[in-house]
């Protein structure tokens, strides 16, 4: 067990960092739902949960959720060409320009708070030197990733908060959309986190070679959005 | 209608082959195949010529990919030519009781190249396994137009999304710079591609790549204002210049309506004149 582990300082920090309250703009995103609910016919919580486990959840298994790991194994090795090499690599896989651009406004708004509370990092100072510089685009999974290691959040519990965060962000816009109750999004949002440490356990699987996920027709509804004619949300 | 076979094609050694290929713009003559080296499983019909294009043709002459078999094509366009590769004819992957067939495709593209890769579909049958690789080399001023087709299993027999895995990786770059990237591994036992089998269950899939020194400007509106009847097409720009296009389509006719249409927006906005035979919709679907 690690200092990291004993310790609970880290605690109220993350939950500080992982809070609606913490302004990235996540609120403004559906993350591609919005087109794909209104492709699918979504209209429950059930459907909420349909999606979970069919796409958002092996999305983090198999494709988000490694590249956190690797993002933050660089960082500990003070390895900073990959880390601008996985920042472009995440950029290039991010084909939906809506989800792309949302990921990295998302990040850079975290990079911005993050440098005004925790001043004398090294970490946000490299990091946001690379950004300045136009060496990295400010991914939200690199900002995130580079948080837990500022926090020193053990690894398990920055995975397991990543997931919560993507899975939170998608009840919170189907509360939008979808017009289900309160209730029956936080019941989904349940359902999905009784699957999130398999999703996070099978991530730790996943080498950088086989990283990857196909969804086409979610890209294809995702790209939509951009010219749709009615929406809601940014993404 | 012939019996379906289910069965691994045994008894056959695996082949390992392709094609390496050079093209060269010459002021006189246009675009010309000057170095080429092609082995079975592939067969290169001579170059046809057109509008200073030269056009290949990629064919198998085998009844398609087996366990083990390796297929490479490298192919590299010098500055300023234009060539364009297409395949009259469906490369089906077959079954298999193990292993996989492997694919391997480079191309790089010069200076104010212009290269068009337009395959017939890759049918993926049942327990048929297969893994792709493909690389895009690619100067700033150049034009490219890359397709990928692919059938998740003999539609005439109802066959769909009963092959064992396809997984592929796809890396573009523009002047050394990563421009997109694409890596999966699709095993439908597992429940992958639930969206696809959700909105089109054995229907097909085309993925494009459409890289050009012009602006797209609002061009991703005018692709999504095309209308093909079952069929949904998606256009999405890419990190640094340059679009994708992904279409997934009910049948073979949808498919081939909506790349077609896609094609000719694509063409029309490169400004480069592409030769007849590139802008007519080929024949392989069904």
């Amino acid at each position: 067990m690690t200092d990291g582990e004993q310790s609970a300082e880290w605690v109220s920090s993350l939950l500080q960092v992982s809070d609606p309250l913490f302004p990235t703009g996540a609120y403004a995103h559906s993350m591609g739902l919005e087109q794909w609910a209104a492709t699918c016919g979504y209209t429950s919580g059930d459907d909420l949960v349909t999606f979970f486990e069919a796409h958002a959840g092996p999305s983090l298994a198999r494709l988000e959720l490694p590249y956190v790991r690797y993002v933050r194994e660089a960082i500990v090795d003070e390895d900073w060409a990959t880390v601008v090499e996985l920042d472009a690599e995440i950029d290039a896989w991010k084909w939906a320009s809506e989800l792309r651009e949302a990921s990295i406004s998302q990040g850079r708004g975290r990079l911005r708070l993050l440098k005004k509370l925790w001043k004398a990092s090294p970490l946000i100072e490299t990091y946001g030197a690379a950004f300045a510089s136009g060496k990295v685009r400010g991914h939200h999974l690199v900002m995130t990733a580079l948080q837990f290691e500022l926090l020193k959040v053990p690894a398990e519990a920055g995975l397991m908060t990543y997931g919560y965060q993507s899975l939170a962000n998608f009840v919170s816009a189907s509360i939008k959309l979808l017009r289900i109750s309160p209730e029956a999004a936080q019941v989904a949002l349940h359902t999905g986190l009784e699957q999130l440490p398999e999703w996070v356990a099978t991530s730790k699987q996943v080498d950088r070679e086989s990283a990857g996920w196909f969804a086409p027709a979610f890209d294809i509804a995702s790209a939509r959005h951009s010219t749709a004619f009615s929406r809601l949300f940014i993404s | 209608m012939p019996p379906v076979t289910i069965d691994a094609i045994s008894g056959r050694p695996a082949v390992s082959g392709g094609a390496r290929l050079r093209y060269v713009a010459s002021a006189e003559w246009g675009t010309r195949l000057m170095e080429q080296w092609v082995r079975p499983p592939l067969h290169l019909a001579k170059a046809y010529h057109e509008s200073d294009w030269a056009i290949s043709l990629l064919t198998s002459p085998t009844a398609g990919l087996l366990d083990g078999d390796l297929l490479e094509v490298e192919a590299t366009i010098e500055a300023g030519a234009k060539a364009a590769l297409i395949s009259p004819a469906a490369c089906r992957v077959h079954t298999m009781a193990s292993g996989h067939a492997t694919v391997r495709q480079h191309y790089t593209v010069g200076a104010g190249a212009v290269l068009d890769v337009w395959p017939a579909p890759l049918i993926l049958q049942k327990d048929a396994s297969i893994q792709q690789t493909t690389q895009l080399d690619v100067a700033a001023d150049a034009t490219v137009l890359l397709c990928e087709v692919v059938t998740p299993g003999r539609a005439a027999f109802g066959e769909a999304f009963e092959f064992t895995e396809w997984r592929s990786k796809l890396r573009i770059y523009r002047d050394g710079d990563l421009l997109a990237y694409e890596n999966f591994s699709c095993i439908p036992s597992k429940g992958d591609v639930a969206d696809w089998r959700l909105s089109f269950p054995s229907g097909s899939y085309a993925s494009l790549y459409f890289l050009c020194p012009k602006p797209l400007g609002d061009f991703v509106q005018t692709v999504h204002d095309l209308v093909v009847a079952d069929a949904a097409i998606g256009a999405s720009p890419l990190r640094a210049g340059g679009l994708g296009v992904k279409i997934l389509a009910t049948d073979g006719i949808s498919l081939r309506k909506a790349i077609f249409s896609v094609r000719n927006l694509l063409i029309t906005h490169s400004k480069i004149k592409f030769p007849q035979a590139l802008q007519r919709a080929q024949t392989f679907f069904n």
